[in-house]
């Protein structure tokens, strides 16, 4: 009875720091992500496809603004830019181009929302969307983020988001998918809070 | 011990099984997956990403990502037959699968030149349906 109740006792007084770590963390996360007006990188793309047994590799350019801006532009192995300035949305692929309004258009709500929260950290607290869950390592803190909504959950199963410790600054994003593939996004050469042109962001 | 012999019998059978699909796998992990930007355009919009295929001796594998790598579909191509699995729900109708299917096997069992050339186009007249490949660089 005795071991029992020491069981029980050291598993209360782990979980009660468990739950102080968390807040510590997220507190630190939230804080960095606070500092960033702007944000432009590198970034690598690894897709890995279980039927095919190997990845598909693509990179390009991210630029953010404070204010809801975003420009996702792929270089390789094609040419793909996805911006969005406010409520609005460009897809141009080659020399075509569409405008989309995320408050008209579902799917490209969802999707701006999961890159924003991705890339300034917000969606560590979004615990309407998710089930999240945060893991404290030596190197890297790991937030693994459920969606609730069906329709996202048949997208991602699930969605890592790794912090590195020595900035609390999110440095790769895993989408995994119910099908066992999985969605890598690695941020390289990341400049904060540095002028970014306005052009980046134009929705013509 | 009847037991024990059937319960024995059962996992050496589902680890042959594991072992014939690995080779299955392996054999078409052996050659390098085409690589393809991609652009269906359908009578009510458009999708657009990449597609890769690999083939056996007798199995084509392929997949369709869009973009950002959401995966659209993956499919395999065997004799007459292609099959269409993991689908995204928007596409996941299988009147679409079906069609989508059966154009996917017209484009590479019976478009001869498919693999010489570095644009392909196929036109579903019928379903007003046009799919654009082209080969993308490593």
């Amino acid at each position: 009875m005795k071991r029992i109740v020491l069981i029980i006792s050291m598993l209360i007084c782990s979980i009660t720091i468990w739950g102080q770590d968390r807040s510590a963390v997220v507190e630190k996360i939230n804080a960095a992500s606070q500092k960033i007006t702007s944000l432009s990188c590198d970034f690598i793309q690894k897709k890995q496809v279980s039927i095919l047994d190997e990845s598909i590799v693509s990179s390009g350019k991210l630029f953010f603004a404070a204010g809801n801006k975003l420009c996702w532009e792929y270089i390789k192995p094609y040419t793909y830019s996805f911006i969005m300035n406010g409520s609005k949305v460009l897809l141009r692929s080659g020399d075509s181009s569409n405008v989309f309004d995320t408050k008209t258009n579902k799917m490209f709500s969802q999707i701006s929302k999961l890159i924003m929260s991705g890339v300034d950290g917000s969606g560590i607290t979004d615990y309407d969307n998710f089930d999240i869950t945060v893991i404290d390592g030596v190197k890297e803190v790991i937030v693994t983020m459920v969606p609730k909504n069906r329709d996202v959950r048949k997208m991602f199963s699930r969605i890592l988001l790794h912090f590195g410790k020595e900035d609390y600054f999110v440095k790769m994003i895993q989408m995994l998918e119910p099908s066992g593939d999985e969605t890598s996004i690695e941020i390289i050469n990341r400049k904060l809070n540095s002028a970014i042109d306005e052009k980046v962001f134009a929705i013509e | 011990m009847k037991r024990c012999l059937l319960l024995s019998s059962l996992l050496l059978c589902l680890l042959c099984s594991c072992g014939v699909q690995n080779k299955a796998l392996g054999e078409g992990s052996s050659v390098a997956s085409q690589k393809y930007r991609m652009v269906v355009t359908f009578q009510t919009g458009q999708i657009s990403g990449i597609m890769a295929i690999k083939h056996t001796e007798e199995m084509i594998y392929g997949t369709a990502i869009n973009e950002f790598g959401v995966k659209l579909f993956d499919f395999v191509i065997s004799g007459k037959k292609c099959k269409l699995k993991n689908v995204a729900s928007m596409m996941n109708k299988w009147y679409i699968k079906r069609t989508i299917a059966g154009d996917l096997h017209t484009l590479f069992t019976e478009q001869l030149n498919i693999y010489e050339s570095s644009d392909i186009e196929l036109v579903n007249d019928k379903r007003g349906i046009i799919y654009k490949l082209s080969k993308l660089g490593e």
